[in-house]
């Protein structure tokens, strides 16, 4: 199902590797990779929990990420997401993919007659 | 790797539902606090904060279904949750569940039933190894238009030896083998082969063995037999001791059994015993009636396969001047030989069961279409509700597969009931009717026809249930709109496709109606007859030759005997008899011309096709044939005269029919005229003494032949079919029987049956065409009416408002009664403008079954035209009267 990517603007397939980017830095739980992302990029993503849950689930299943129930800093209870190692190197490799298809893209878009 | 980590964590996911389901749950609530703890933090007053929170978040169960999509658990889950909603849901209109499933099964049984008959008959291959090498080969004579009439042994020799596209070529013919060391003489159909037959077409005996392969090989096996299966089932109990038993052929002739062929062999049809016919050029080139198989080898094409046979009876017409001058060999594909007539009225019913089956599918998709309309308001509401588009689309496709399933269930089941129909129903002279079963490739049908319909039934209102607009349709308050341009459409289809099967099971029902009130020529009503044999050994000690006189004339007084004491039986009126092979299917060919004994110097051109029929004097009463002119035979044509005519071939008698006195002298008297026919081997030509009606003796649909009788007593067979025509208060069957048994008890007796019955078996293939026609354009009909009644109601439902308002204006009943009939009308008259311009344009698959109508005939298409009209009616009748009778204070109120 593709609702977990409707809301939120971003690239299809892009929410994923933002969710392990924001969890390599430090674990976090559900809402506060919301804040985060939100945060990072400037207002310019508001991932809500309709598309936030589903992704959770998925990267748990595939194994790239583990929760695992703590206190938060006022003292309530809530599921905090940690990178596994392979998420780390999914990670990675994604990130590599990324710049160098953005790069590539860059330079199409920025192209100008004199260069071709 | 991840695909098995995904399979067990949705295993896992399966296994503890409950715990997966809490811990979605604690992670939301998590979530919400965390998240109002912020706006709290912010300043928000606690509830203020819960409640942006919660507007934030949006619908908690769409989120939690979104969840769960994640794994492909839940999509199992979830199909088998929408599985059971739609049960619940086709469970609550159990009207239009009912009518669906059942219009499913009619068109997928009907559909499934035929294929798998025409399946059986026509698609399998023969049960022989490599059958597509396997090839008829018969001879043609061009100039005097005989077609395939066999082939000359000679000829079939100078093939094999001359030919190199032949791996072997066989002669193969059939013919009754009077048994005579049972109980009862009894009359086995058999085949004469050569001893290459069953190498040739590659099946193994079941037990014992066949014959040595080659013709030089097989000498001292003449005296051989393999039995089929059923045979030795029958007569040995399946006794392997069967082999080295003995069989006796015609009294004299002993043959050892050596082999028994596996169940359900009996090619050629119905043989179940095949003795070896040796053939070499010791045999000369002999006469052209057996029939030939060959098998090509497996690198030439049939085409050139049946080109060096053209050329090498090119070089033999040469040769052979006598024999073979204007003979050419044709090359047919053995299944084509075997299946020939009735490939077109298995077509027909192959078509006809098409529509039926287009008819089922349409009238679903209507009557899906219509209630779907009517459940906008609950599809809009779930989508309001939260559920995707792709989750609607899929629970209205999974609604109306169950819906299909079901039908295709019941199909399946009713499949199986018309099978059986179908093939008591069928007549015997559609071949491989005992290999007709449900089998894997059947069931491999009916899930391909099931899985069509499911995918026609339910993709199409699934496409249409996500272009809807909730907000619009819950605003909009009224529950179905009217039906569009795409329900008008499908029900015209349905009337169209119904106006085909009703056209042409009106043709067929014409073409029966005048088959049945044809005059025959005679009268075969009143009459019995029966397949008489008596064993050579009955008339002479050893092997009869042509010519051995005394042998030939014994047969004649022995059924000169056998007819006068049938005759003094009270309640028989005439009793006669004709030599077989004779009346009631095709009988042989045979030559005839006219002038006297010397053949013409220039060969054999004049040399014309005729029914030949031997008979005793009783003849023409006992079948109400009259002789117009001359006399009939009398006793005095007969043996006894003969006998006492001393040595020597002198001019016999003839009696001709009108169309042989026509055809041989198109201007003289025919009476007192001399003809000759070819191989009468007693007479010196005959002279003809009268002249008989034509009869349609052969078959109803068969046109009347030039036909010559001859006295039986002068050209005897051993073989005859006794007719007699007997008063109401006549003996009965076993009657008959006694008398014949007690007459003579070597005489081999077939059934007993009235004439009339043969002619009713020739019509058989029309009337179960006719019949299966009737059935599908009845329920074509019917399925159409229910399509046209679902639309027409829709229709008034909707706009019942509107005939408030007009009553209420003062509109007479009759006004607003007549606009519900008019707009069926339309339907129907469009729909059956369709119909029958689709109906002339497939006449084509008909044309072949008709007799004396045209595709075009006006009574036909005139009671076609008055059942549409009718069942147009009274498909329209009750919504036009619940439109008339519409109440305008009670409608104006509703809204």
């Amino acid at each position: 199902m593709a609702a977990d990517e409707q809301s939120t603007g971003l690239v299809q397939g892009t929410l994923h590797m933002l969710i392990l980017k924001t969890l390599a830095l430090e674990p976090l739980h559900g809402y506060g990779i919301g804040v985060r992302l939100e945060q990072i990029s400037k207002g310019v993503f508001q991932v809500n929990a309709g598309s936030l849950f589903p992704a959770l689930r998925r990267l748990e299943r595939d194994g790239l990420i583990q929760g695992e129930w703590r206190a938060t800093e006022n003292n309530r209870r809530a599921k905090y997401y940690a990178l596994t190692a392979t998420g780390r190197a999914k990670l990675k490799r994604e990130t590599r993919d990324w710049e160098a298809q953005t790069k590539a893209i860059a330079r199409i878009l920025s192209a100008s007659l004199g260069e071709l | 790797m991840l695909l098995l980590k995904r399979l067990s964590a949705g295993f896992t996911a399966l296994l503890h539902r409950r715990r997966a389901e809490q811990e979605l749950d604690d992670e939301i609530r998590a979530y919400l606090d965390v998240s109002s703890a912020e706006k709290i933090r912010s300043g928000m007053s606690p509830e203020a904060a819960l409640r942006a929170a919660r507007a934030e978040m949006g619908s908690v169960e769409a989120i939690k279904d979104h969840t769960r999509d994640v794994g492909w658990e839940t999509l199992l889950e979830s199909v088998w949750r929408d599985l059971k909603y739609a049960g619940r849901i086709l469970r609550r209109a159990p009207v239009f569940s009912a009518v669906a499933i059942l219009t499913l099964a009619l068109g997928i049984g009907s559909n499934v039933a035929v294929f798998t008959l025409v399946d059986a008959v026509l698609f399998r291959p023969l049960p022989f190894h490599e059958p597509d090498r396997l090839v008829m080969i018969s001879e043609s004579h061009v100039e005097s238009g005989q077609q395939r009439v066999g082939v000359l042994p000679g000829s079939l020799l100078d093939w094999r030896e001359r030919g190199r596209s032949f791996e072997g070529i066989s002669i193969l013919w059939a013919g009754p083998m009077l048994i005579t060391n049972r109980d009862e003489p009894a009359r086995i159909q058999g085949a004469h082969v050569s001893p290459n037959f069953f190498e040739l077409i590659g099946v193994q005996p079941f037990l014992g063995r066949t014959f040595p392969s080659t013709e030089s090989d097989a000498a001292g096996h003449e005296r051989e037999v393999v039995i089929g299966h059923g045979l030795w089932q029958r007569w040995f109990g399946s006794d392997p001791g069967a082999i080295g038993r003995t069989l006796e052929v015609q009294g004299w002739v002993h043959l050892t059994i050596v082999g028994v062929m596996p169940p359900g062999f009996s090619f050629p049809r119905d043989a179940e015993m095949w003795g070896p016919e040796r053939w070499d050029r010791s045999s000369g080139r002999g006469d052209r009636w057996r029939q030939a198989i060959g098998r090509v080898r497996p690198d030439v094409p049939i085409q050139a396969a049946s080109q060096e046979l053209q050329q090498i009876g090119e070089a033999l017409a040469r040769e052979f001047p006598d024999t073979n001058a204007g003979w050419t060999p044709t090359v047919d594909r053995l299944d084509a030989a075997i299946i020939g007539s009735v490939r077109p009225p298995l077509a027909l019913l192959l078509g006809a069961v098409a529509v039926v089956f287009l008819i089922a599918c349409v009238n679903v998709a209507t009557l899906v279409l219509q209630r779907s309309s009517s459940r906008r308001r609950e599809l809009a509401m779930r989508a309001a509700l939260g559920a995707s588009r792709s989750r609607l689309a899929r629970q209205s496709f999974i609604e109306h597969a169950l819906l299909a399933g079901v039908g295709a269930l019941a199909g399946g089941l009713l499949a199986g009931l018309i099978v059986d129909g179908l093939v008591g129903l069928a007549p015997a002279a559609i071949p491989r009717l005992d290999t007709v079963t449900i089998d894997v490739r059947v069931l491999g049908y009916l899930v391909l026809v099931s899985v069509a319909t499911m995918i026609m039934t339910g993709v199409v209102p699934a496409l249409r249930s996500p272009r809807m607009d909730a907000r619009a349709v819950l605003r909009g308050g009224a529950g179905a709109s009217p039906p569009g341009l795409a329900a008008r459409g499908l029900v015209i289809a349905e009337v169209a496709l119904a106006v085909t099967l009703l056209a042409g099971a009106g043709l067929m029902v014409r073409t029966m109606v005048n088959l049945q009130r044809l005059d025959l020529g005679f009268d075969p009503s009143g009459l019995v007859a029966t397949e008489l044999s008596v064993p050579q050994s009955r008339m002479a000690n050893g092997p009869l030759r042509v010519g051995s006189r005394p042998a030939w004339d014994r047969l004649a007084l022995f059924y000169a005997d056998l007819v006068r004491q049938i005759d003094a039986i009270p309640g028989v009126e005439e009793a006669a008899v004709v030599a077989a092979p004779s009346l009631v299917g095709r009988d042989a060919v045979w030559f005839a011309r006219a002038g006297s004994v010397s053949p013409t110097p220039d060969g054999s051109a004049d040399w014309r096709p005729v029914q030949r029929r031997v008979i005793t004097p009783a003849y023409f009463d006992a079948l109400r044939l009259p002789v117009v002119r001359g006399r009939a035979f009398n006793e005095q044509d007969d043996a006894l005269e003969f006998l006492q005519s001393g040595a020597g071939r002198r001019r016999g008698v003839a009696i001709v029919n009108g169309l042989a006195a026509q055809q041989f002298w198109p201007e003289k008297d025919a009476l007192g005229q001399t003809l000759t026919i070819e191989g009468d081997w007693r007479v010196d030509g005959r002279i003809v003494v009268g002249i008989a009606g034509d009869s349609r003796d052969l078959a109803p649909d068969l046109e009347p032949q030039p036909t010559i009788y001859v006295p039986f007593a002068e050209t005897p067979d051993f073989g005859a079919t006794l007719l007699v025509r007997v008063t109401r208060t006549g003996p009965e069957v076993s009657d008959l029987r006694t008398r014949l048994r007690s007459f003579d008890g070597s005489l081999a007796i077939g059934e007993i049956r009235p004439l009339i019955d043969s002619y009713a078996a020739a019509l058989a293939p029309r009337r179960f065409i006719t019949i299966i026609l009737l059935a599908f354009a009845g329920t074509g009909l019917l399925l159409a009416g229910i399509g046209l009644y679902g639309l027409i109601a829709t229709s008034v439902a909707q706009r019942t408002r509107e005939f408030g308002i007009r009553v209420a204006l003062g509109a007479r009943w009759e006004t607003i009664s007549n606009l519900v009939l008019g707009e069926a009308a339309l339907v129907v008259g469009i729909g059956a403008a369709v119909g029958m311009t689709g109906a002339v344009a497939a006449t084509g698959l008909i044309r072949s079954q008709l007799f004396g109508v045209t595709a075009l005939d006006a009574p036909a298409w005139i009671v076609t035209g008055v059942i549409l009209g009718v069942a147009g009616l009274a498909a329209s009748w009750l919504p036009a009267r619940r439109a008339a009778s519409v109440d305008p204070a009670l409608t104006l109120r509703v809204e």
